[in-house]
């Protein structure tokens, strides 16, 4: 308990630093923080010494070997796309899956089989806030649920928040699709679980996203509104390489913007996050650079591996290999994450 | 019938200090009386009120305590008699017009009675209202007895009438609070017909020709008060220490004299017409003194003026040492007590003093341990102003911008305190705050980003802030002002103000509705309820937002009054299965932060509880409870 503060700690090395990830682990049912327009805000000072908001935030600390060890039962793999089992290509055979997904429809499509297998009763997810850049969490308990959720995110959405809901709700069995920060706070609540909620139980599928940082929400929704005058936005998307441009749908219409112009919105929090791939979840899905349609697919748990086995049981899923330069090429750029956030 | 009002000459009565002064009023026959709530004064014109009708005067709450004196000064200048009664910070706002009124005199009587706050009790400062009388060249009285303070109200309106100005009354809170004995005189049976002489401009200017008109009725009192009955002197005649006193301070040396022996050892001269002083007594006296000890409360007034009076002297009088506020001998603030007043004297007079219960204290300490809750002051059980301010701390937070709320005087002004969050970072005089706020809001030209919140009363907005918002308006200064709007003066019991459907009287009066005032200005104005915490605090930060000066109402009524008018709105409880106590991470944030007197924390039980004996059912902390472990039900 030495390393785990409370609110105030919490404010001092994260909050006020600027380095919250809008991950959202602290927000939930707690009256003293709160989520608003994108931005972890504190409302008054709580005395509490070893708080759960200072334990599972991602930023405050993470111990990668203690994570391991629970998730693994390995030593750390410090370097590459960290510890996996295999890596495949993937997409989602069911098509209207594959139709409303951004990439290759993986992730709904092993949440669906998790589902539908009982490996999971409920799942923490992020949904579009119509016409707004960010997201917010939302607890599916049904296939539809779950399938309106897809589409990829660019923008920190408190996601986390809402897996309050879910354990108050009883549930036993939730699934989390998660960005590599949320995969370290849900780490840290398994381990630290300082209110023996058997957490590391009641979360057993941690599906992970790639992700190399994701803009501040309400830096980046005051962005697209007051300076670039966009309303109501859509799907917003950044094409693979060379493109360099980040494309919004707003109103009918399609609006290039290049990353440079938003790159300052990137919040502080990726900038000093080494994780790209996910390293700490049971499986991992990504882009596939050059393949349009399909996923990367790291599988790093048997939990992973067991959800992966039951959607290709169930032919929601297809994969393919995925080779051996892509897994180089991924490695490369999962290592230069890694050596720009020690930076 | 009022005891106030009963036509019963000679009969006894024990009355509370601001009921005789009431009751001196109506024995001098006054026609009008006026004045804005304020403690301690505030029984004066209520009590007046109450029997208006039946003794055909005219009484009103004014908006203000300025425009209270402009009220009584018509009347006087009409030849009516008129009384107007404030506290100390309200005499502030009626200085300017008292210090133009000084000049140009009246035709009737006009007693103008302050009460003092010693200690500020009940006040956001601590003011000796005395100090203004010298510049403004007008006779002052100050009762020690509640049969005198209803005795000096009828004699001061003689001197008003006599030397055609005001006269001045000062009070204090043990003397306007306290109840003692009265005896009743007789009530007039007609009152003159107004009716003010055109053929004479009363004009302050010039100056020239007004001021020394009030110089020469300032020695006409002078010559008036100099016999008075309410200066005397009770001991030896050439006493070891001469207590020179006056107000409270009489009561409170008598008893410490008494219980200490010293009757034949020390003398008190108690002076109840403290300005302009009774020269020759108090000469007289300091003839045959070693030693004078001067008790008042406040500033050294009456030591100042003794002090230059002797200097005046100096060459036909003895040495005299003085002791009192200026040696440090006396406390030079805060009230008075008797047991101080014995401390002082048994120390000056090398006597013991007198002998108390050694478990007395330890006893009377306990006795209230098991009675008074530990707790600082606070907003009462339901306040719509806790929620209020909860909903002003979110939507800073929210805004995040470091906002800044400039307070005002009410019961909100406890938004200073942990009962407010400390929200309010100002704390000034009436209407200040929208005044401060409107001066902030001008800033951002220099790089100012925090935004301007200017918290308000309803009373307060009709009394001072009024012409602040007009600043505002005027000058474009972003500023959002929130009025508290609880529906009364509910600090100073429930008076009403020009927001009230009936006036001081009783009678049905034309209400002036806030809203309509503020939209016929072209004011943004928006209303809300306090009791919806989330919703008031996202209007409030929907309102930062946007610049230039907006209104928004947050309306409730005073738990005390809603509590008078119907039953409760819910019965809370708490349900001890879901409420987590000190397990659930809350960190008893209903009962450490909300701090709504109506939940207790049980130490027994750890757990949080609903005191369904001052609850007053608003429901709010319902919507505080992260585990949904308040309540509420529809009573």
């Amino acid at each position: 308990m030495d390393q785990i503060h409370g609110l105030d700690e919490l404010s001092r090395r994260v909050l006020d630093k600027g380095l919250c990830a809008s991950c959202g682990s602290c927000v939930g049912r707690c009256p003293y923080v709160t989520e608003f327009k994108g931005r972890t805000v504190v409302l008054h000072r709580c005395t509490v010494e070893h708080g759960r908001c200072f334990a599972y935030c991602p930023m405050t600390f993470f111990d990668p070997e203690a994570a391991s060890r629970m998730v693994f039962g390995t030593r750390a793999e410090a370097s590459g796309i960290g510890r996996y089992e295999d890596v495949k290509a993937s997409r989602a055979t069911d098509e209207t899956v594959a139709e409303a997904a951004q990439g290759g429809g993986t992730v709904t499509s092993l949440l669906i089989a998790a589902l539908n297998s009982g490996m999971i009763d409920s799942a923490v997810l992020t949904s579009s806030i119509p016409g707004e850049a960010r997201g917010r969490g939302f607890v599916g308990t049904t296939v539809a649920e779950i399938a309106s959720c897809s589409g990829s995110k660019f923008a920190g959405s408190h996601s986390l928040s809402v897996l309050r809901e879910a354990l108050d709700q009883g549930r036993s069995r939730i699934g989390v699709v998660a960005l590599p920060c949320q995969v370290r706070s849900l780490r840290k609540m398994a381990l630290y679980d300082l209110k023996q909620e058997k957490l590391r139980e009641r979360v057993p599928l941690v599906i992970g996203l790639f992700c190399n940082w994701a803009f501040s929400p309400r830096q980046f929704a005051e962005f697209l509104g007051k300076e670039l005058g966009l309303g109501h936005i859509g799907k917003i998307d950044i094409p693979p390489p060379p493109a360099q441009v980040l494309e919004v749908e707003t109103q009918g219409r399609t609006v290039s913007v290049p990353l440079d112009l938003v790159r300052p919105m990137i919040q502080d929090a990726c900038r000093v996050c080494p994780d790209m791939t996910a390293e700490f979840a049971d499986v991992s899905v990504g882009m596939y650079e050059g393949r349009p349609g399909w996923n990367t697919l790291v599988v790093r748990t048997a939990a992973g591996a067991g959800v992966v086995g039951e959607a290709l049981a169930a032919a929601g899923l297809e994969t393919d290999v995925f080779p051996s330069e892509n897994l180089e090429h991924l490695k490369e750029a999962s290592e230069q994450k890694r050596t720009r956030a020690a930076q | 019938m009022a005891l106030i009002s009963k036509d019963d000459p000679g009969r006894e009565l024990l009355l509370m200090g601001n009921e005789a002064v009431a009751r001196g009023a109506l024995e001098a026959g006054i026609s009008v009386a006026a004045a804005y709530p304020g403690n301690p004064s505030s029984e004066i014109i209520g009590s007046l009120a109450e029997v208006a009708e039946d003794m055909g005067i005219y009484v009103e709450w004014s908006v203000n305590e300025k425009v209270a004196l402009e009220v009584a000064a018509a009347a006087a200048v009409s030849g009516l008699n008129a009384l107007v009664a404030m506290k100390q910070n309200g005499l502030n706002v009626a200085s300017d017009f008292l210090m133009n009124l000084n000049l140009t005199g009246i035709r009737g009587g006009l007693v103008l009675v302050v009460c003092d706050d010693p200690s500020g009790i009940s006040s956001t400062n601590e003011q000796d209202s005395r100090i203004l009388v010298k510049s403004a060249d007008l006779p002052l009285l100050e009762p020690s007895t509640f049969h005198e303070a209803k005795d000096m109200v009828r004699f001061a309106f003689e001197v008003s009438r006599e030397i055609n100005n005001v006269c001045m009354i000062r009070s204090v809170t043990r003397i306007s609070h306290a109840r003692g004995n009265v005896t009743l005189g007789p009530l007039p049976s007609a009152r003159p017909k107004p009716h003010f002489d055109t053929n004479i401009i009363l004009s302050a200017l010039p100056a020239s020709l007004t001021h020394p008109t009030a110089h020469r009725r300032f020695r006409q009192a002078k010559r008036l008060l100099a016999d008075s009955t309410f200066n005397s002197y009770q001991g030896p005649d050439t006493p070891e220490l001469l207590v020179i006193t006056c107000g409270s301070g009489y009561l409170f040396s008598q008893e410490a004299v008494r219980l200490l022996g010293l009757e034949s050892r020390v003398g008190l001269l108690k002076i109840g017409t403290t300005w302009p002083l009774p020269e020759e007594l108090i000469l007289s006296r300091l003839r045959d003194a070693g030693r004078v000890l001067f008790i008042e409360e406040v500033d050294p007034f009456l030591e100042d003026n003794v002090l230059e009076l002797f200097a005046e002297h100096n060459t036909t009088l003895p040495k005299v040492s003085f002791l009192g506020k200026k040696s440090g001998t006396v406390p030079d603030l805060g009230e008075l007590s008797p047991g101080l007043i014995i401390g002082i004297l048994a120390d000056l007079m090398k006597v013991s003093r007198p002998h108390a219960d050694e478990a007395y204290s330890s006893t009377a300490t306990d006795a209230l341990r098991n009675f008074a809750p530990a707790r600082s002051l606070a907003f009462c059980p339901g306040c719509p102003h806790r929620a209020s301010y909860w909903a002003v701390k979110k939507a800073l937070a929210l805004d995040g911008r470091d906002g800044v709320v400039f307070g005002d005087i009410g019961c909100y002004a406890l938004g200073v305190l942990a009962t407010g969050f400390h929200q309010s970072k100002t704390l000034h005089a009436m209407g200040s705050g929208t005044g401060m706020a409107s001066g902030f809001g001008m800033l951002g030209r220099f790089g100012a980003t925090q935004p301007a919140i200017a918290l308000c009363g309803d009373s307060t907005f009709y009394h001072a802030a009024i012409p602040a918002l007009l600043n505002a308006l005027h000058h474009q200064s972003d500023l959002l002002m929130i009025i508290l709007d609880n529906s009364a003066t509910a600090m100073t019991g429930f008076q009403p103000h020009p927001g009230s459907s009936v006036n001081a009287m009783g009678s049905q009066a034309p209400a002036v509705v806030i809203e309509d005032l503020c939209t016929s200005l072209g004011l943004k104005t928006v209303i809300g309820d306090p009791f919806d915490l989330d919703e008031s605090a996202v209007t409030i930060y929907e309102l930062l937002q946007e610049s230039g000066t907006k209104v928004l109402i947050l309306r409730q009524m005073c738990a005390l009054v809603g509590a008078k008018k119907g039953p409760r709105r819910y019965t809370v409880t708490v349900d001890q299965d879901k409420c987590l106590g000190d397990e659930c991470g809350c960190d008893r944030f209903c009962t450490r932060v909300f701090r709504c007197p109506g939940l207790n924390w049980d130490v027994s039980l750890k757990k949080a509880r609903v005191d369904e004996a001052i609850c007053a059912g608003c429901g709010v902390c319902a919507d505080i409870c992260p585990s949904h472990a308040i309540v509420r039900e529809r009573a």
